[in-house]
């Protein structure tokens, strides 16, 4: 917790400042600036949030005659770093989207839904409410803070612990493995300064993570390496001197044997880990199984490469890291990805890397003050624990078990559930069983601005204003630049019969009998937010994004660590309690699936494109691209599919969890030879999204449904598939 | 004379398609309008396999085949070099798109005429130092400048990184490739 925050300065860059942010945007800044002044109130500007990603990257939208004209992104935003990607520039015209929600929709005893008015619909939504046990329901929120924080607290005043961050459809592994090692979800890499980053499964080319590539950039500039280790030679690997392909799924294994030869070799930093660390010697004794040659037998790495790289690490330590990056994808969503997460922080514990130049940084976790009770009441906390949480005691606090939630609505123990710009039928798990679990509830409500998969399953679907138009409450940004950035209305709201999380929640709660704890404007509560920083909103506002002051990080010193022992901990009780090694051994990817006995097997593995998630793939600028490239086929290993007789561009179909579907193949040498990658963020099945429906396949079609024991996440990768050539 | 022109670095072009949704946004163009188009190659066997990204747009040419073969004059080469098209004179006939070596023409079928990579003609023309799509670019891969300043940036990081057209001379371009 922060004390005495105060302001450091406005940040060049906002709104009022655009000509002078930088040189780089003089012109554009200056010319718009020279329109204005010309045409006086046909043009206007205000500080955004991209919202297709939980990055939230910061930019000002420029309009001219009311209609987005310009996105300038913010140089000061700590992931934009003055840059949009194709997705954040293409999503911005969700708002213009013929294809959006318009009006409130009930579904009627048909099926079909029909349009009804937003007072019929509030009103029936809190009746159905009233009848459901308050433990029985669920929310699951996207990263768009007003809807998180109105949706959370409008269940909590309900008595209703169960709430779940969708993000945790990505990041749930790594955050909870991360917690166990470290006692926070998130740290962050100085990869500018580093001499050797290796980066296993983070893409930031396709996962659209601008300053992470600036970084990359910064430091092969200085002379630094950079390998990439993953079963797919992805689009980041341009900026890479080497590619390293495994095994999907056998991160671990790697990890592990990176960790071996540092410590066998006795190339690890002895002091650090005297210092700040407790347990060494049981995870020394464990690692001791764990040598290349046995790594190489698992994860297909030679041994020689292995111990290559761990020198190499040597060499470079402290400014050298191992990372995953966002989406934390180190060996992600398999049934190792938790213990992957925490052996990675515990392999860069040895490099003695934790804030020092080039290595990673541990920041100060950043929190609002405490607000204004007489405005804003304290809530008492639900009596119950989430569901989930008692199942699955290593899940990051911050998110929770969506997979599990959906196994409570399977097995009946959930009755009804809210989603607030969440899609769980189509990014969760496999989602014939998704939608088959949401389908057996009793009350099911969507809330977003399209109509989603999950939304085609909901009793009432809510139509909520784009991020366009509409204010959001500041948000933290926790990490080397702490930060706080607010998201301001560019553009008139297009559409009268949508409205914002803040006006949906707090009518739903005065019909729902717990008003009195929404008696607030979202306004007053930003406001609240802002001062509890010593900051003014109408600043924030105009600006942006504004820096706190107080140091993210100081290197060569640690912050204060949650975890038990203040330390980093190479064992964990919790993880031994839930069945791990009490520090991280080798934990197999994939349950033993039935090997087929005729057909060749293929590992599924997924992952963003380069301009399609859930939410752009309906965009049409994006769609264009996906079509004219055919960004949506499945890339499958040259010798491979010599075998199977697939050629380039062959339609192939592709059959796992008893679902076959048809697409388009991609022959490559850039892809491992027991991997399948289809991208995710494809395979949309909406009627209304005219762009994305029948484009491409959704990975999570073929995946059966698993839990990771212990963390709690939906196992989607590595799920094994067949393919066949159409026809063949 | 100013004779404006760009590098483009695809060592370290990572195909993110934002420089082309950025100048689509920016110059209010349609879905298939992309003034930037992209040609993607694998290189090696695996496991040594390498990617290569080459973003192709109007290449300004001096000797531009589009200009030589436009019956009405709405294809021209203007101020600073840079190769426009004059939409009130464009009869949509399509033959500058058959000319064009580099297949970088598009079609607006709202307007029923040709468009193409302007060079932010507005905006450089009034003094900015920069395009929409060296602004975008995520890893800093384009430069754009004057050819004729040998003291520019782009004039000299076209020496030191032995940037070169992407046909040799074919049409004395002014995007110049590092690969």
């Amino acid at each position: 917790m922060l004390k005495n925050i105060s302001r450091r300065g406005f940040v060049t860059g906002g709104v009022g400042v655009a000509a002078a942010a930088t040189a780089g945007y003089l012109g554009l800044g200056f010319l718009t600036r020279v329109n204005s002044e010309k045409e006086g109130a046909t043009d206007g500007a205000a500080a955004s949030l991209c919202n297709a990603c939980p990055h939230q990257c910061g930019y000002i939208g420029h309009t001219h005659y009311g209609r987005l004209a310009q996105q300038i992104a913010l140089p000061a935003h700590p992931a934009a770093a003055g840059r949009l990607c194709a997705k954040g520039y293409g999503y911005s015209q969700i708002a213009y989207s013929p294809n959006r929600l318009t009006d409130p929709l009930k579904r009627n005893a048909n099926g079909d839904f029909a349009p009804i008015s937003w007072k019929q619909a509030l009103t029936e939504i809190a009746e159905r409410l009233g009848e459901i046990d308050p433990r029985s329901l669920a929310l699951v929120h996207s990263f768009a803070p007003t809807g998180a924080w109105y949706g959370r607290r409008f269940l909590e005043a309900l008595g209703c612990a169960n709430c779940y961050a969708d993000a945790a459809a990505v990041d749930l592994s790594f955050a909870s493995g991360t917690r166990q090692a470290l006692g926070t979800e998130q740290y962050e890499a100085d990869t500018a300064n580093a001499k050797l980053t290796v980066l296993i499964g983070a893409n930031p080319a396709e996962d659209s993570f601008p300053r992470m590539l600036q970084e990359l950039l910064a430091s092969r500039q200085k002379g630094g390496r950079v390998v990439v280790i993953g079963p797919r030679c992805d689009r980041s690997t341009v900026l890479a001197d080497e590619w390293v392909p495994l095994n999907p799924g056998t991160e671990l294994a790697f990890v592990l044997a990176l960790a071996n030869v540092l410590v066998t070799g006795h190339h690890y930093d002895a002091g650090f880990i005297e210092r700040w660390t407790t347990g060494f010697e049981d995870w020394e004794r464990t690692l001791r199984s764990y040598g290349p040659a046995w790594a190489e037998r698992i994860c297909g790495i030679p041994a020689a490469t292995i111990a290559r790289l761990a020198a190499e690490l040597a060499a470079a330590m402290p400014a050298a890291a191992v990372i995953g990056g966002w989406p934390k994808r180190a060996g992600h969503a398999y049934a190792n990805a938790g213990e992957t997460a925490r052996a990675l922080c515990l392999l860069n514990t040895l490099l003695g890397n934790w804030n020092q130049k080039g290595g990673l940084l541990l920041c100060e976790p950043l929190e609002f003050g405490a607000l204004d009770t007489e405005l804003i009441p304290p809530i008492p906390h639900p009596s119950t624990r989430r569901l989930g949480d008692a199942e699955y005691p290593l899940v990051a606090p911050t998110s929770g078990s969506v997979a599990h939630m959906v196994r409570a609505a399977d097995e009946g123990t959930l009755a009804g559930a809210l989603f607030y710009e969440s899609d769980p039928a189509a990014s969760c798990t496999n989602t014939a069983f998704v939608k088959a679990a949401l389908r057996k509830l009793s009350l099911v409500v969507a809330i977003d601005v399209q109509m989603t998969e999950t939304a085609l399953l909901a009793d009432y679907v809510l139509p909520e204003t784009s991020y366009l138009e509409r204010f959001e409450i500041p948000t933290l940004i926790n990490g080397k630049a702490p930060s706080v950035a607010v998201s301001t209305p560019v553009i008139e709201q297009r559409h009268p019969g949508t409205r914002t999380a803040d006006g949906i929640f707090t009518e739903l709660a005065s019909l729902c009998g717990v008003g009195q704890y929404f008696d607030f404007t979202v306004e007053e509560l930003a406001s609240a937010q802002a001062d509890s920083l010593g900051l003014s909103l109408a600043a924030l506002k105009r600006e942006g994004i504004v820096y706190l002051n107080t140091t993210g990080f100081s290197y060569g010193k640690l912050p204060k660590l949650q975890t038990p022992s203040g330390k980093i901990p190479f064992t964990s009780d919790a993880c031994k309690a839930a069945g791990y090694g009490a520090s991280p051994a080798w934990v197999e990817p994939e349950p033993a699936s039935e090997p087929s006995a005729d057909e060749e097997q293929l590992l599924l593995v997924s992952g963003e494109g380069a301009v399609s998630n859930l939410r752009t793939n309906d965009i049409e600028d994006l769609g264009e691209i996906t079509r004219h490239y055919n960004l949506a086929r499945a890339h499958i290993n040259s010798a491979v599919a010599t075998r199977l007789g697939v050629a380039d561009g062959d339609e192939v179909e592709v059959v796992g969890a008893g679902v076959v579907g048809r697409v388009r193949a991609k022959v490559s040498q850039a892809i491992h030879p027991t991997a399948l990658y289809l991208p995710s963020g494809y395979g949309c099945t909406s009627p209304s999204l005219k762009v994305a429906q029948g484009v491409g396949l959704n990975p999570l079609d073929f995946v059966p449904f698993r839990i990771e024991p212990g963390y709690g996440a939906a196992l989607t990768q590595g799920a094994p598939v067949t393919v066949r050539k159409v026809g063949a | 004379m100013t004779r404006y022109g760009m590098l483009i670095d695809t060592t370290r072009c990572v195909g993110c398609f934002a420089c082309r949704v950025a100048c689509q946004r920016q110059n209010s163009l349609e879905p298939e309008q992309g003034f930037v188009r992209f040609e993607e190659r694998e290189h090696g066997t695996y496991p040594l396999v390498s990617l290569e990204n080459v973003p192709l747009q109007c290449m300004h040419c001096a000797d531009a085949p589009c200009v030589a073969v436009c019956p009405t004059g709405a294809s021209f080469r203007g101020d600073g070099g840079i190769v426009g098209v004059d939409p009130g004179r464009c009869i949509g006939c399509k033959y500058c798109m058959a000319a064009c070596p580099y297949r970088v023409r598009s079609f607006n079928e709202t307007s029923g005429t040709v468009d193409k990579c302007r060079f932010c003609a507005v905006q450089t023309l009034s003094g900015a130092a920069t395009c929409t799509c060296v602004d975008a670019c995520l890893t800093n891969a384009r430069i754009f400048g004057d050819l004729d300043d040998p003291d520019s940036e782009l004039s000299r990081a076209i020496i030191e990184r032995n940037a070169l057209p992407i046909a040799g001379d074919l049409t004395q371009v002014s995007v110049f490739y590092v690969r």
